[in-house]
């Protein structure tokens, strides 16, 4: 092994270790981060040595500097698109040390040119110190010290490479005059330009974006690694207090918080009631007028009741000083729906609440203690609707109330500190909720909740429909009628739960802004028959009443959507906010029962209907092999379901593989044919040599690289053609050998014989060995 | 059916008949080493000189002679041995008793066409003798350049198998030789041919009719050199010395004058092929013989490895 192999070999090994130690800097900084960039480069840095190691040597090789900074500056690139697209980004640093990899690693790919073995090893020493600086653990300090001990290497092999040698352009002793005056220049431009910047407050502002610690300002970046994130969102108060935020330290305004009542209720007022009576009022003077200085009272519970009849009026004044309006932040999976109220009759104008909780108010206590820190709600061990149990976690941020948003399938829930069980109890309508007046602000929920499968639906729990609870009478004929004509010849169960929400998602239009007419007889009759348009809790109050009338036990709830698009990358959590307040519907399965106060003792396992278009669900992750097991289903009813269809397009499919080749033949002269007509002798020539070494790739007869045009086996039959390939592709202009008619008749021969059969037995055997499709 | 396969020149098809014409007396001499012709053809005409390795009777004085009847130029012949003086091949100065003045006696390097017989045999000293003549075509002598032949051809053999008294050529020499040539044995039916020619002409020395004068060689010299390098052919050359200088059994690549060489014995080649490019089968052709006799290092086999490094760098076709 020569010396200059040798160093390039170690060379490798250092960028090998400072591309691991910048993949588990960023890992250390935020996990997961920087995964894509590194997919992408780490590949395209082996492409770029593929490519590099089999060109010619070439005193300026401008393709190859080119590629290198490309790819150099390819982080700089993808970042905007990866912000855009996946709402993935990484801090400037971040940024600024794939660069340098990127940089490094083309470096290292392309020791062809000038001096790229050492700048590509300087790379790495600077990365793996660089990196250092962000995180020191156990992988740390192991690829230091392997660092280390492969640089003491890297010198030795390096003196005995020709120290003098490698380093010899950077130890000129001739000042490079050109360099020189275009460094001062530069510096004399830079220094004219930063001198009025840095003067202003802004630009300053604007350059601590750029540090490790940004974040704080105006300018910080949502994906900064330091700083306090979006904290001056959340305590950049300047004029109201209530813009305040969870910040333990500070102050909190509790009477300009959303109550939930706000959250339900203000946010599309009911139809205000006419006064029957009206008051004369006379105008007082000042002194004589007794201000009430008591304070406002705030409602902390939730209504008992909610019209489906409703108008649109204006918001409150939201706070425009507080830029953070989170109410809950929730940690876990989205989609996600947390319920805070329950809804079981329907009255023809409103929502009922449920008055399950009577029942189940008892039970919490007796029934269900405290496991370890988990406080049971439910024992349900995973079957096939709900395969798994996942964790979540919801913090109360800048809500009041003593309900407990609760995600949807909860077992168990738990509460940091918190080991009585008294201190949750059951609201009215079921609904889990603390037995304090509020939930303390910044409380922080933990639950386990079972998650629906997707492609296995529960049995539901069907009845008659005199079995089914009073809000199935609630129903008008025609309403009953609809149902009953979209579930024709729909299988019960499943299936016709999902044929009422996608046929009611066909036949109306959600519009969050569409109110119910005041003059309307039934809410549900006049969305479904003359509007058509209407938000999220007609789509659900109709679906619930719908599926009543088919005889399955259904209840609408209320609560917030956790909205995928809200994720936040950097605090990993998703933010809830006041425009998130959502209905849903959830359907009893067979697993329970209702609870009544005639007293079922199981308590019921209700699945989540999504019924509001635009709205997702959340269904427990399927497994690979699920996966597989449904992909093999489809396929096989697919089969079932039409057999000689399946059975023509398989003869197809196994014909046209067999046949793949004369095919692909048929195609690559049909092209051929196209450019003949167009295309003068030498581009010609050259076409039909590309399409030939096309079919050599497809035949697995490509042409060894060393070998040229006349010693190829392909066309050994040709060597008419192969002598015209060469003039065109080496005559640098010399006259066509031949007229054009016969330059075609010879490519036309040259692409039209059969290629296996041309090569076959008139390979050499030099081609044979080498030959090696790179295509 | 079109059978064109080589494009002719556009220059002067006088000049294909010509090299005809000298490959068929060659062959003539030399039967059944028609390869062997063609690189003894195109190092004429690529201005080099040639080094042929082989053992005893394969011919090469006969080809040598050949050669110098074929371009009617004047043929010389050295017979090295440890005893032959420098001035023994380039000539001397001796005093002439009657005009008691020094006049020059040529040697034998004062020909078209030179055979240094069995060259490893004379002393380094007598071989650097003729360093001059064959890299600038001139001697000195006493200090007075004397010009040679613009068409000067040196054939030099040497005998692979002994090696008592012999002195390898140094590197210094072999890179000023084009190629290295190996006649080998001919096939059963050339020596068949062979013998019964000896039979019906026994008193034929082998040489044939001339086929053209110096000028004339030199003026095909002169069209063989403007035959057309392309850039990717150049490009793909210097790929090719540049890995015979990183190879790690390679103590001594391509120098730049090798690879100068390589070029012009590649332009002869397709000169003799009638074309007026080079193509990359030029380049492969002529490797062989143009490596060999400069590679310098832990090499086996020669061939062998030209082979592999040609099979490992791809040859350039589409941009």
């Amino acid at each position: 092994m020569s010396n200059s192999s040798h160093l390039r070999r170690v060379t490798l090994l250092l960028v090998a270790i400072a591309t691991a130690q910048v993949q588990f800097a960023v890992h250390a900084i935020r996990p997961g981060s920087g995964l894509w960039e590194s997919a992408i480069a780490i590949p395209l840095a082996i492409a770029l040595w593929a490519v590099a190691r089999r060109r010619p040597a070439r005193d300026r090789d401008v393709g190859l500097v080119a590629a290198v900074l490309a790819l150099g500056l390819f982080p700089l690139v993808w970042d905007p698109v990866s912000r855009a697209l996946l709402g993935v980004g990484l801090a400037y640093e971040v940024q600024l040390a794939f660069v340098l990899r990127n940089t490094m690693l083309a470096l290292a790919a392309t020791p062809q040119l000038p001096r790229a073995t050492v700048n590509a090893t300087l790379g790495s020493l600077f990365l793996v110190v660089f990196c250092a600086m962000w995180s020191i653990d156990a992988w740390t300090m192991t690829l230091l010290v392997l660092y280390s001990i492969v640089g003491v290497w890297w010198l030795l092999a390096a003196y005995w490479d020709g120290l003098g040698g490698r380093f010899a352009d950077s130890s000129e002793t001739a000042i490079p005059i050109k360099p020189a005056v275009a460094t001062v220049v530069m510096l004399a431009l830079l220094i004219a330009v930063a001198v009025p910047l840095a003067s202003r407050s802004v630009t300053t502002s604007a350059l601590a974006g750029f540090l490790p610690s940004s974040g704080g300002t105006q300018w910080s970046d949502q994906f900064a690694n330091g700083g306090v994130g979006d904290g001056q969102q959340l305590v950049g108060a300047k004029e109201e207090a209530s813009s305040f935020g969870p910040i333990d330290c500070e102050l909190f305004l509790e009477s300009k918080m959303p109550s939930l009542y706000d959250a339900f209720n203000e946010f599309s007022d009911a139809v205000p009631k006419k006064p029957k009576e009206r008051r004369r009022a006379i105008p007082l003077a000042p002194s004589q007028v007794q201000t009430n200085h008591k304070k406002r009272g705030v409602n902390q519970q939730a209504t008992r009741e909610f019209s489906a009849v409703r108008q649109k009026t204006k918001r409150r004044d939201i706070n425009d000083d507080r830029l953070s309006t989170a109410l809950l932040h929730v940690v876990g999976r989205t989609p996600q729906h947390l319920a805070l109220e329950t809804f079981d009759q329907w009255d023809g104008h409103s929502l009922i609440a449920s008055t399950e909780g009577e029942v189940l108010g008892t039970r919490l206590y007796a029934a269900d203690a405290i496991s370890k820190r988990w406080l049971k709600l439910a024992v349900r061990r995973p079957d096939e609707a709900f395969p798994t149990v996942e964790d979540s976690q919801v913090r109360v941020i800048n809500l009041k109330t003593n309900r407990v948003p609760t995600p949807a399938g909860t077992t168990a829930v738990t509460m940091k500190g918190l080991h009585a069980a008294n201190m949750f109890k059951f609201a009215d309508d079921g609904s889990l909720a603390m037995d304090v007046p509020s939930v303390p602000t910044f409380s922080v929920f933990e639950f386990q909740s079972a998650a629906q499968a997707r492609y296995a639906p529960p049995k539901l729990h069907q009845a008659t429909v005199s079995d089914t609870s009073a809000t199935s009478g609630q129903a008008s004929g025609k309403i009953t009628q609809l149902a009953a004509d979209w579930v024709k010849n729909v299988p019960a169960g499943w299936a016709q739960v999902e044929a009422i929400v996608s046929r009611l998602a066909e036949h109306c239009t959600h519009d969050p802004e569409a109110v119910v007419s005041a003059d309307a007889d039934d809410a549900l009759e006049y969305f479904l028959f003359q509007s058509r348009r209407g938000p999220d809790y007609l789509f659900a109050t109709t679906t619930a009443v719908m599926l009543q009338s088919l005889g399955y036990d259904t209840r609408v709830r209320a609560g917030f959507y956790v909205d995928p698009k809200r994720y936040n990358y950097q605090a990993r959590l998703t933010p809830v906010v006041l425009e998130d307040a959502h209905f849903w519907v959830e359907v009893l399965t067979s697993e329970g029962a209702r609870i009544t106060k005639e007293g079922e003792s199981l308590t019921g396992v209700w699945a989540t209907i999504e019924a509001t278009p635009g709205y997702q669900q959340r269904y427990a992750p399927e497994t690979l092999l699920g996966r597989l097991s449904r992909v093999a289903s489809y396929c096989v009813a697919s089969v079932v379901a039409a057999p000689f269809a399946s059975v023509a397009v398989a003869a197809v499919l196994v014909i046209a593989y067999m046949r793949r080749r004369p095919l692909l033949d048929t195609l690559i002269f049909s092209w051929w044919s196209i450019r003949s007509r167009t295309a003068e002798a030498g581009r010609l020539t050259l076409v039909t040599l590309r399409l030939l070494e096309w079919r050599a790739w497809l035949y697995r007869e490509c042409r060894p690289a060393g070998t040229p045009l006349g010693r190829w086996g392909a066309l050994a039959s040709h060597q008419d053609f192969a002598s015209l390939a060469s003039w065109a592709l080496y005559g640098s202009g010399a006259t066509a050998p031949l007229p054009a008619a016969a330059t075609q008749d010879i490519c036309r021969r040259a692409i039209k014989t059969p290629f296996g059969s041309s090569i076959e037995g008139k390979r050499s055997n030099e081609s044979k060995k080498g030959s090696t499709c790179t295509r | 059916m079109h059978t064109v396969v080589n494009p002719p020149r556009s220059e002067g098809p006088s000049d294909l008949a010509v090299v005809e014409q000298i490959r068929t007396e060659l062959n003539r001499s030399l039967r059944g080493k028609a390869d062997v012709v063609e690189m003894v053809l195109a190092c004429l005409f690529a201005r080099g000189h040639l080094l042929l390795e082989d053992v005893p009777g394969l011919g090469k004085t006969t080809l040598a002679k050949a050669l110098a009847h074929a371009v009617g130029g004047r043929y010389s012949r050295v017979q090295c041995t440890p005893d032959l003086m420098p001035s023994d091949v380039t000539g001397f100065n001796m005093l002439n008793q009657k005009t008691r003045e020094f006049e020059f006696s040529d040697g034998p390097v004062f020909a078209d066409v030179l055979l240094a017989d069995e060259i490893n045999r004379a002393t380094p000293r007598t071989q650097s003798a003729l360093f001059e003549a064959m890299a600038e075509r001139q001697v000195t002598i006493d200090r007075q350049q004397r010009l040679l032949p613009e068409t000067f051809f040196v054939i030099a053999t040497q005998n692979p198998v002994e090696s008592h008294g012999a002195y390898p050529l140094p590197e210094a020499q072999l890179d000023r030789f084009a190629m290295k040539v190996s006649i080998g044995y001919p096939d059963s039916e050339s020596e068949l041919a062979m013998l019964q020619d000896d039979a019906t002409m026994p008193a034929a020395d082998g040489a044939g009719d001339a086929v053209l004068d110096p000028t004339r060689l030199a003026e095909l010299q002169s069209q063989a050199a403007t035959t057309t390098v392309c850039e990717k052919v150049q490009r793909y050359l210097i790929a090719l010395a540049k890995a015979t200088r990183e190879d790690e059994h390679v103590l001594l690549g391509l120098s730049p004058r090798a690879l100068l060489t390589w070029q012009r014995v590649a332009q002869a080649r397709a000169f003799l092929a009638g074309r007026s490019y080079v193509t990359p089968d030029d380049v492969q052709d002529v490797a062989t013989p143009v490596l060999s006799v400069r590679l310098v290092g832990d090499l086996a086999d020669v061939d062998g490895y030209i082979s592999e490094s040609l099979a490992k760098i791809p040859t350039p076709t589409f941009d």
